[in-house]
């Protein structure tokens, strides 16, 4: 139940009567109660005459699924079941991140009709943004007094990580074409197989004539000019790349105002199309001291869709990675030699212990790549020193700086690979040293 | 990438999760019943003792507590006696003018009454009982008798006069007040309690008969059982066929102050303030009712990354660690140098400042070792002129190197 501000009114102007009978008759007293009366029965016959809020259908469409800072469109359709038409306000209870613009509206349903409520959704966080009912509040005709209730109506919509970093993907597919056997400049190793043979052109590397299949093409075409043969090479597909993204604590962090797994999960997406249009196949995991998120076996857009889904619910746990058993997860993806990407923070010697002392492991059987978010502020508080503030927070940014080396230092020591970057850079910057290791035929 | 809309749950009639009025009630329904039976309990129990209504004035005929005299009120209308009871002194006059030759029953233990009220009091009636009057009512009443204190020795008190009321009862249980007459008057002298002090005083006034009663015991609902307590009361009130019982109220008061505030608002202004708190009240309950209930959501933790770099600059600041703060500085500069010179990560620091000479030969060997290694600071304005110096140097060789 519930009263509007006409009713209030209406007592108020109680006050009225309650003068003009009180100078005119001295009954100011019973005047008062009568009108007090007067306004509560009202009020019940409104109360009466209203439609009743729990005779309702509630239907909803809905987007299963909108990418981060896309806009959708939720929809509620009420068919009043009542014999009295409804007079409603109506609020869709929509948690606060998912940016509904109107939680609230007015609406009118006559008897059996039914009325649409719609409203957008711009959510502004990752994960499942949920709505648990519509609480629909009754008016009667007169607007007085209303009745009241919530209806379970339940909706989700999945809100996907906006994948921001796809923009650098076509000039990076360019460049993996550049590496295929369509191009002659081949550097001929470890890691790459063999494409085909055509004929020699000025600028192929001497290096790649093949003299047996020259001389059984000039025996073939006698009479004709000699022509070279070369083989080129291209880059072996089917390599397996592991991405591990490491959802401990650390990750929580905010580096420009985006926390570090946000990059971390734009980094890895980044690189799964790359390498999925590669030919190569993509495993991820999302892990702290436990498995949050595995995409295994999936490729082309089939993987790409299963990966923002399951990492569209993954939040940073407050806990420490545990990463003694990720050598273990990763032996339970694959067997074969792999590129194994962690995602991960670095930046002291001793929160980054963990990670230096399984690294070992990882680099005797795989390729290993530690890709990790750097502070943008942290170097331009260093060339920052204009006062006595500025000095001590330059001296400290230093240390900071010298604290990430020394574990870059440390994990090239173990044989792996690190990657650092701001949050725009380092999607980009990961998928060129994926590039340039498939390049070098190390993968 | 936005899923076409698909319909989320099945379009049946939505399950409410608001209770309805019923099942709120039968959710409650133990302590409304609880409360029902206690409003009910109540009010049986105030019915049944019949405290409810009634005064608790001493004398009063509708006060059945022990010092009341609803009891005596009662036995009188049982003989016949018909017991008006008068709050105000135009209430007591117009009982007295119903009914001609009416007994008045007068007590003002309060002393509400003005001086010139107890004078109109003591116009009303040709025979007037007193019940223990103070100094003021003596004076007005019967200007021959005058009190005599608080006798102590209480029990069976001879009446010892001619009184017919008097000698029927007997003996009465003393206690209250005892009075005395002057000397020349004819009043009539019952229950001596000492020397000249009597608790029944009766005597001739030019208005009428006035008898003084100062036997506390005879009046009340506790003591009028005792010995011949009864039979005095009976005898003194019901002579007559109307008894007009008048003890005054505070409505015999006259207000002689300056006009109140009441009597000069009008009569709708309060009305009107109470109206005014049930507008507020319903306001209240529309601003406050809940549209639903609120959402809940889990929010992520909001932690800088800065914040690390932040407070250790914020605690090299406090110690004053100026020295420490410029070791870092120097080994930033130094590791950029090297890598900017082409020399090998491991290059000490000889090496970088051998080399920085060689890229800049402006400044000389000695100052360049200073500004990287032997300079020590000796407070923070040698700190922050330090760290400018590194800021020069590092810039000179960049350009230099990198022109």
């Amino acid at each position: 139940m519930a009263v509007t501000g006409r009713y209030v009114l209406l007592v108020a102007l109680g006050a009225v009567p309650v003068v003009i009978l009180g100078e005119a008759y001295r009954q100011a007293e019973l005047t008062l109660v009568l009108w007090l009366l007067l306004t509560v029965v009202i009020g019940v016959l409104d109360l009466i005459l209203a439609a009743s809020p729990r005779r309702l259908v509630v239907e909803r469409v809905l987007p299963h699924r909108v990418r981060l800072g896309e806009t959708v469109a939720s929809e509620v359709y009420l068919t009043n079941e009542n014999s009295r038409t409804l007079r409603a306000l109506v609020r869709d209870a929509w948690q606060p991140s998912a940016g509904a613009a109107l939680t609230r509206q007015s609406l009118v349903v006559p008897p059996s009709e039914r009325r649409m409520l719609r409203t957008a959704l711009t959510p502004f966080r990752r994960g499942d943004r949920r709505t648990a009912g519509l609480t629909v509040r009754s008016f009667g005709p007169l607007g007085l007094w209303a009745r009241q209730a919530t209806l379970s109506s339940p909706g989700r919509v999945r809100v996907l990580p906006p994948f921001t970093s796809r923009k650098h993907l076509p000039s990076r597919l360019a460049r993996l074409r550049e590496l295929d056997g369509a191009t002659s400049v081949q550097i001929r190793g470890q890691g790459t197989e063999f494409d085909s043979l055509r004929e020699y052109v000025r600028g192929d590397d001497v290096r790649s004539i093949d003299w047996r299949a020259t001389a059984r093409q000039g025996d073939a075409r006698a009479g004709h000019e000699q022509k070279l043969m070369v083989r080129t090479w291209r880059p072996e597909r089917d390599r397996r790349i592991v991405i591990v993204i490491d959802t401990g604590r650390t990750q929580a962090a905010r580096i420009e105002d985006e926390p570090r797994i946000d990059t971390s999960i734009e980094a890895s997406l980044l690189l799964a199309a790359l390498a999925t249009r590669a030919g190569d196949r993509v495993d991820l995991i999302a892990w702290d001291r436990r498995i949050r998120g595995r995409v295994t076996g999936a490729s082309g857009g089939e993987l790409l869709s299963r990966m923002v889904d399951t990492m569209a619910t993954i939040d940073p746990e407050l806990l420490e990675t545990d990463w003694s058993s990720v050598a273990g997860q990763v032996r339970d993806v694959t067997n074969q030699r792999a590129l194994v990407v962690l995602l991960t923070t670095i930046d002291t010697p001793a929160s980054s212990s963990g990670l230096l002392s399984v690294l070992p492991q990882l680099t005797q059987r795989h390729t290993v790549v530690v890709a990790a978010v750097s502070d943008p502020e942290v170097l331009r508080a260093v060339s920052r020193r204009g006062d006595r503030d500025e000095t001590y927070r330059a001296a400290s940014a230093e240390r900071s700086l010298l604290d990430m080396e020394r574990v870059t230092t440390a994990i090239r020591r173990l044989g792996g690979d690190v990657v650092t970057g701001s949050p725009a850079a380092l999607p980009p910057m990961l998928a060129d040293r994926y590039l340039a290791l498939k390049a070098a035929g190390r993968l | 990438m936005s899923a076409p809309a698909t319909v989320q749950g099945s379009p049946s009639r939505a399950e409410s999760t608001t209770p309805t009025l019923r099942a709120t009630a039968r959710r409650w329904r133990f302590w409304l019943i609880l409360a029902a039976v206690a409003v009910v309990g109540l009010l049986a129990v105030t019915v049944a003792s019949g405290t409810g209504t009634g005064s608790r004035a001493p004398y009063s005929i509708t006060n059945a507590a022990p010092d009341g005299s609803k009891a005596l009120a009662e036995v009188l209308r049982q003989q016949g006696v018909d017991v008006v009871q008068a709050d105000t002194l135009p209430e007591a006059r117009a009982a007295v003018d119903a009914a001609p030759g009416a007994t008045l029953a007068f007590a003002d233990p309060v002393g509400y009454l003005t001086d010139e009220q107890l004078a109109e009091a003591a116009e009303l009636a040709d025979r007037v009982v007193l019940f223990l009057p103070g100094f003021n009512e003596l004076r007005a009443f019967a200007p021959g008798v005058s009190a005599a204190g608080a006798p102590r020795d209480v029990d069976g008190v001879d009446a010892g006069c001619s009184l017919p009321a008097a000698e029927r009862a007997g003996t009465i249980i003393g206690g209250g007040q005892s009075y005395r007459a002057a000397a020349d008057g004819d009043a009539r002298l019952c229950f001596r309690s000492s020397d000249d002090a009597y608790y029944v005083v009766s005597t001739e006034t030019p208005s009428g008969t006035v008898t003084v009663l100062g036997a506390a015991d005879v009046l009340t609902n506790e003591g009028i059982t005792g010995v011949g307590n009864a039979a005095l009361a009976l005898g003194l009130l019901g002579e007559d066929d109307t008894l007009v019982w008048y003890v005054p109220t505070a409505d015999d008061v006259v207000a002689d102050g300056p006009a109140d505030v009441a009597s000069l608002t009008p009569d709708w202004v309060t009305p009107v303030l109470v109206l005014a708190v049930f507008t507020f009240v319903a306001a209240a309950i529309w601003r406050g009712r809940r549209l639903g209930a609120l959402v809940v959501e889990n929010l992520p933790v909001t932690v800088r990354s800065r914040e690390t770099m932040e407070g250790r600059a914020r605690l090299y600041a406090k110690a004053g660690a100026h020295t420490h703060a410029l070791d870092s500085l120097r080994i930033g500069t130094i590791t950029r140098l090297s890598s900017v010179l082409g020399l090998p990560r491991n290059a000490s620091v000889d090496e970088v400042a051998s080399s920085v000479a060689a890229v800049l030969p402006g400044w000389s060997p000695g100052d360049i070792r200073s500004v990287l290694v032997d300079a020590t600071p000796s407070g923070e304005a040698d700190l922050i002129a330090l760290s400018d110096r590194l800021m020069l140097l590092e810039n000179a060789v960049t350009s230099a190197v990198r022109p």
